[in-house]
């Protein structure tokens, strides 16, 4: 797979946890692989119970596991987790500032347990509300049970690198996040990294995996099953397809036309599902000028035609024959350019 | 060093938390005195009595009161932690550098701190009824009760940590008290009763204590029954801080990974995103809300709901609707966002659970125009508009009631879009300083919403705490 880094900000090998529910053992880590370059944004994407807040609970010494080695900014999570703690941030799925205190005092507080001084902990807190977006209209003083759930998760990022750490754990960052709250966030994100810091998240968005992170581990049943930049596994597992769908009057059936696409050049396969033709194809633009073009010549009418890129939810059905997106996501847009006929 | 810092920061901090909140002392109060009040007077009639101490009645019965103040405000501590539990407070704060220990003792010195105002007012007040105060004994008194307190805390906070949830802690707490109370001869003295209770009496260490403060009360200070309850409840409180402190070493919280999922809702009018929140156990109702015309639904009233219906075991769903998703600010026709809204609701609640809506100003009033359609259980209308910008006369007090169901109304009494008649609705709450934005005061929506979901039949509400034990969050 993707190469090693020479020294890895977190580094995981063969890490096992399983649980126990009324007796019966669940097992929820079967063996995790990987390893994150310093400065660059790692997303674990995977549906819900893949294992993703398992294994950040491992790596921030939240959880014992049971079996594997993990190295975190230089440190073994077993051995030297009081060393661990001190050089990383954490944002816990659950949020975890305190509501009925200030977002000053949550900062402060912060600040303080990893030993800077009153006066460092009282700059390094005007710093973050500037940068968050939380010093105006005295919101800091405000306890932050009054805060807007955007408010509330920038705080809460704010509390992650209070103390500069040199990897950021994040879990689900931006769950319950509406888009414009969400699209800062990976700015700021965006800007730790640029920073020198290592960003290590979870998520469930195929979006955010893909667009966010620089490098993305795909989850599922405990276990890493693809890792890599975004594009190489897009690459690397599915090709792009054209979708055409013949007029219903048109001279030729469509399983007959797609026997005859699939022979046209940079056409890979071709298949017919719900009227429509699906050709994946080697290049795209040049597939669709040559399939384009033996259609004008037959004279067949299209009534609908579009190209989809793949996505990192097909590189999942690859691997595990089921999408990631939950039933109500299934509707979700596709990056789906459509082609005029 | 860094250890004393970090006890004296997480101190100042517990302490913060409960010096907002001065309601506590009144309830913290309230029980000690009714038992002067109204139980004492019944124990005169004993007094001089064969087995009852010698002595006037409040000589016997303060120290008890006392002991029984200590108790309820060291049992106290398991509430607030499940809430940071819930919250991820606990589970933040451990992966930062700071001891396990120290996070525990904030807890434990501020409750054992914090003792000392009733247990001071219950004596001064004692004293003007007849208490013989020797003031010597009472001050080692107190140190042994906070010592008390600090058992009691540490072993409530462990308990929290351990239980996770409200109801299980609630069960466990006043299933320990009536026992350990009574077996203390608190209320009455043991030698009241016969020899197998004395025998049962003396395995609760908490009768120790109560022993030692009838003594250190008395004024005789230097006596082997205070010793013994220095001993016996020093005892307890190291194993409690070791259990609690080890608690904390692994401290989870129960409502893990999974429970929130966001989903695309495909509707007539454009795909809607929803944030939606499942309860850790059997859901028992399903809570819907949006915002306003041109917000977000994470506004601090819309969450404070969603909290409310959280701990009274409900999905929550959030819901951008779909204009709002398509960027604009408006909501266009009432019809089409009525028709949209009606099908989110329809997508959401396929397991048939009985349905809460609601939302903020706009959202509303979608709310109450389709709660007849949806069959809805009840709406929870935040800042309802009920005129529409700049136009006082009108009213829209027919939408509220046409919405067919109970109907909850919360409204700012500085609302410049109006507040609606008592009338207009089941139940008005006018929250006093508000204006249409609802977000000084939260926690007021909170307990208003959860008090009203609590009066909805087939959703009712859950026990959630013990009566003259939980501080008021």
């Amino acid at each position: 797979m993707t190469d090693t880094p020479a020294t890895a900000a977190v580094q995981v090998t063969g890490l096992r946890k399983t649980f126990h529910v009324k007796g019966a053992p669940v097992a929820a880590l079967t063996g995790i692989d990987l390893a994150v370059a310093p400065g660059e944004i790692f997303g674990l994407l995977g549906p819900n119970g893949a294992g993703k807040t398992t294994t950040l609970r491992i790596l921030t010494t939240l959880l014992p596991a049971d079996a594997g080695e993990a190295i975190v900014a230089g440190a073994d999570v077993r051995r030297e987790p009081a060393l661990v703690r001190r050089r990383i941030g954490y944002v816990g799925q659950l949020g975890g500032a305190d509501v009925n205190a200030t977002g000053r005092e949550n900062l402060l507080l912060a600040g303080r347990l990893y030993g800077l001084s009153a006066t460092g902990a009282g700059r390094r807190c005007a710093e973050l509300l500037g940068v968050f977006g939380l010093g105006d209209g005295g919101l800091a003083d405000r306890a932050v049970r009054t805060y807007s759930g955007g408010q509330r998760r920038r705080l809460e990022v704010a509390l992650g690198i209070m103390h500069r750490p040199g990897v950021l754990f994040l879990d689900e960052p931006t769950t319950g996040l509406d888009p414009q709250n969400r699209a800062n966030l990976w700015d700021q994100l965006r800007e730790l990294r640029d920073s020198g810091a290592t960003v290590f998240l979870t998520t469930h968005y195929l979006d955010e995996a893909d667009q966010l992170s620089d490098r993305v581990a795909i989850v599922d049943h405990g276990r890493v099953i693809a890792l890599g930049t975004p594009d190489e596994l897009k690459r690397r597992y599915s090709a792009d397809t054209i979708s055409v769908t013949p007029d219903p009057g048109a001279p030729e059936a469509a399983p007959v036309l797609a026997r005859e696409l699939a022979d046209v050049p940079y056409v890979d396969s071709a298949d017919v599902e719900d009227g429509a033709i699906r050709l994946t194809v080697t290049d795209t633009t040049r597939a669709m000028a040559a399939v384009f073009g033996v259609l004008a010549a037959r004279g067949i009418p299209t009534r609908a035609a579009s190209v989809a890129r793949p996505s990192l939810d097909d590189v999942f059905l690859r691997e595990t024959g089921r999408s990631l997106r939950d039933k109500g996501e299934a509707t979700a847009t596709p990056e789906t350019a459509e082609v005029a006929a | 060093m860094t250890f004393a810092l970090q006890t004296e920061l997480f101190f100042h901090r517990k302490l913060l938390e409960t010096l907002r909140q001065p309601v506590w002392l009144v309830t913290g109060l309230t029980t000690p005195l009714l038992y002067l009040a109204l139980f004492a007077p019944l124990l005169r009639s004993l007094a001089g009595g064969p087995a009852f101490p010698p002595g006037h009645v409040l000589d016997v019965f303060v120290p008890g009161v006392l002991v029984l103040i200590a108790f309820g405000a060291g049992m106290g501590a398991g509430w607030p932690v499940i809430w940071e539990l819930d919250s991820g407070v606990i589970e933040r704060l451990r992966v930062t550098p700071a001891s396990r220990l120290a996070l525990l003792l904030g807890t434990v010195l501020r409750d054992a701190a914090m003792f000392a105002v009733p247990g001071v007012v219950v004596i001064a007040i004692a004293a003007i009824f007849g208490f013989h105060a020797h003031w010597g004994g009472l001050a080692v008194l107190l140190v042994l009760l906070a010592l008390l307190t600090a058992a009691c805390s540490a072993t409530s906070s462990a308990l929290g940590l351990n239980l996770k949830q409200i109801g299980s802690l609630a069960a466990v707490v006043t299933g320990v008290q009536l026992p350990l109370t009574l077996l203390s001869g608190i209320l009455l003295p043991l030698s009241l009763g016969p020899a197998w209770l004395r025998v049962l009496g003396h395995l609760n260490p908490m009768y120790y204590a109560v022993q030692a403060s009838r003594s250190l009360a008395a004024g005789s200070v230097l006596t082997g029954t205070v010793g013994v309850g220095f001993l016996v409840t020093g005892a307890a409180a190291a194993l409690a801080v070791w259990w609690g402190t080890r608690s904390y070493q692994r401290a989870m919280a129960l409502s893990l990974a999974g429970t929130v999922t966001a989903v695309e809702i495909m509707t007539s009018a454009g795909p809607a995103h929803v944030v939606a929140e499942k309860p850790a156990g059997r859901p028992r109702f399903l809570v819907v809300l949006t915002h306003g015309a041109g917000g977000t639904p994470d506004t601090p009233d819309v969450l404070a709901v969603r909290d409310a219906a959280r701990g009274l075991g409900a999905v929550t769903a959030l819901v951008t609707q779909p204009y709002r998703v398509r960027g604009g600010r408006a909501p266009g026709s009432a019809a089409r966002q009525d028709a949209a809204w009606a099908e989110i609701v329809a997508a959401l609640n396929d397991s048939g659970l009985p349905l809460v809506q609601g939302g903020r100003s706009n959202g509303a009033r979608v709310a109450c125009r389709t709660a007849r359609q949806a069959g809805a259980a009840g709406v929870i209308a935040m800042a309802f508009p009920l005129h529409p910008p700049g136009q006082p006369g009108k009213s829209r007090d027919a939408e509220l009631r046409a919405a067919g169901t109970r109907v909850l109304v919360l409204n700012g009494d500085r609302d410049p879009f109006g507040i609606p008649e008592p009338d207009d609705a089941t139940h008005v709450v006018v929250l006093p300083g508000e204006t249409h934005a609802l977000s000084k005061n939260p926690a007021a929506i909170g307990e208003a919403v959860a008090r009203w979901l609590g009066t909805i039949s087939g959703i009712g509400s859950r026990p959630r705490s013990v009566s003259g034990q939980v501080p008021p969050r």
